[in-house]
């Protein structure tokens, strides 16, 4: 039984990774590969990996409070904080020794800055409308199914 | 620069800080005053345009004031398809089921034709919106990935959905043939070769955006799982005597209503 659930996790979890794969692999044969060096990919993960990071743990942080106030634990957000910040130093030095990468097109660290927060706000968006849709999808299908149980069934049931 | 920072980012940070106020079930208020700050903040992001127009990030208002009409046309249309069939409550009539089709169907094509056609988002000096090149590729990954995945969910968790799962796999395929289309045909704004190489980087911010919340997820774990192991175990108590046992009983017939 617990088999059978993980084969169909591990299905589901498939299912999202195949269109990727999937569309790659149709671009790649037709055309090859783009006219990208890893010196432009590089620096799109280590950003975006970064800005996640930092705005998922601000938000984990807010939760954190809760925890530890309804835990009587009120140093549990203070550790949380130390090990974020650990974290995220260790990634950054991670990405940095792999290159001096980190800088796109933007002139200065700051504007670095800006651009790859709005630039994670709006993959972040993008991602979301397409959580929305598939849901609505997902649920419209759902009422709109014809009952499982029939009414005649159900009376001899009883 | 601290123009930017009071009419886009402030105002930008209010959306979710005015969502997390209009929650808040303690007062009347508090969700009064949360919807308020949210419909400024939105207006102020979405002016950003006009009031910063000189700064870049300003752009990111400028998308979302051009995706603003199909993404509610969408979303509502969704709503009111799913809310016209089998709910137990608050069940929509037939017109609004088609309604529903039709601004879905819509608000799609919308999006279609701001790719293919002249209604791509441009900015002030001519030049396309370089976060719409971000947020579409990223949006119809997304969107294959999870039509697909959602769609497998019902056939292997749910009892006999292969019927229902066929809207997403419908969609799932739509969206894979639109991404090898723009990859392949030039739109009206960008090449084929320009979209194909946001496809690319799209999917490394994908990747990023998993990876990083995944390391976010497990530096929290880790510090919940360190104090949830060393608090004590629960004191046992001793069990219902039979007083106590008959006294429950007698509790629970007169709620349920049992003769017995």
């Amino acid at each position: 039984m617990a088999e059978g659930k993980k084969t169909s996790l591990r299905l589901v979890v498939s299912g999202l990774l195949f269109p990727i794969a999937l569309i790659l692999a149709i671009d790649y044969s037709m055309h090859g590969f783009p006219d990208l060096s890893m010196d432009n990919i590089n620096p799109r993960i280590a950003n975006s990996t970064l800005t996640a990071f930092i705005l998922c743990s601000t938000f984990l942080l807010g939760n954190m409070y809760f925890y530890g106030e309804s835990r009587d634990r009120p140093l549990a957000p203070l550790f949380a904080m130390i090990i974020a910040i650990s974290v995220g130093f260790g990634t950054t030095i991670f990405f940095i020794e792999q290159g001096d990468m980190l800088l796109e097109d933007n002139g200065s660290v700051i504007a670095q800055l800006v651009y790859n927060i709005s630039h994670t706000i709006v993959s972040i968006f993008a991602l979301m409308l397409a959580f929305g849709i598939a849901i609505g999808i997902l649920f419209s299908s759902l009422t709109h199914s014809k009952a499982k149980i029939s009414g005649t069934k159900l009376s001899e049931e009883e | 620069m601290l123009q930017a920072a009071l009419l886009f980012w402030l105002p930008l940070a209010l959306i979710p800080v005015s969502l997390w106020i209009s929650q808040s079930k303690k007062s009347r208020n508090g969700q009064r005053i949360g919807l308020i700050l949210l419909v400024i903040g939105l207006i102020l992001v979405l002016a950003s345009p006009w009031t910063v127009p000189d700064s870049p990030s300003s752009a990111v208002g400028n998308l979302f004031g051009f995706i603003l009409g199909p993404s509610i046309l969408v979303l509502f249309g969704l709503y009111l398809v799913a809310y016209s069939g089998n709910v137990p409550v608050g069940r929509l009539s037939v017109g609004d089921k088609y309604l529903g089709l039709l601004l879905f169907f819509i608000g799609m094509v919308w999006f279609s034709i701001m790719h293919w056609l002249d209604l791509t988002p441009v900015l002030d000096s001519g030049e396309i919106n370089r976060f719409w090149l971000i947020f579409f590729p990223n949006f119809l990954i997304s969107l294959s990935c999870l039509c697909l995945s959602a769609g497998i969910a019902m056939l292997v968790l749910g009892d006999n959905r292969s019927a229902e799962s066929k809207n997403l796999f419908f969609m799932f395929g739509l969206t894979v043939i639109f991404i090898l289309f723009a990859m392949n045909i030039d739109s009206s704004d960008a090449s084929s070769n320009d979209f194909r190489t946001y496809v690319w980087l799209s999917i490394a911010d994908l990747v990023g955006i998993m990876l990083g919340s995944i390391l976010a997820i497990i530096s929290f774990s880790l510090v919940i799982y360190s104090y949830e192991k060393r608090l004590p175990k629960p004191k046992s108590i001793l069990p219902p005597t039979k007083d106590e046992l008959k006294h429950s009983a007698k509790i629970i017939s007169s709620n349920i209503g049992d003769d017995e």
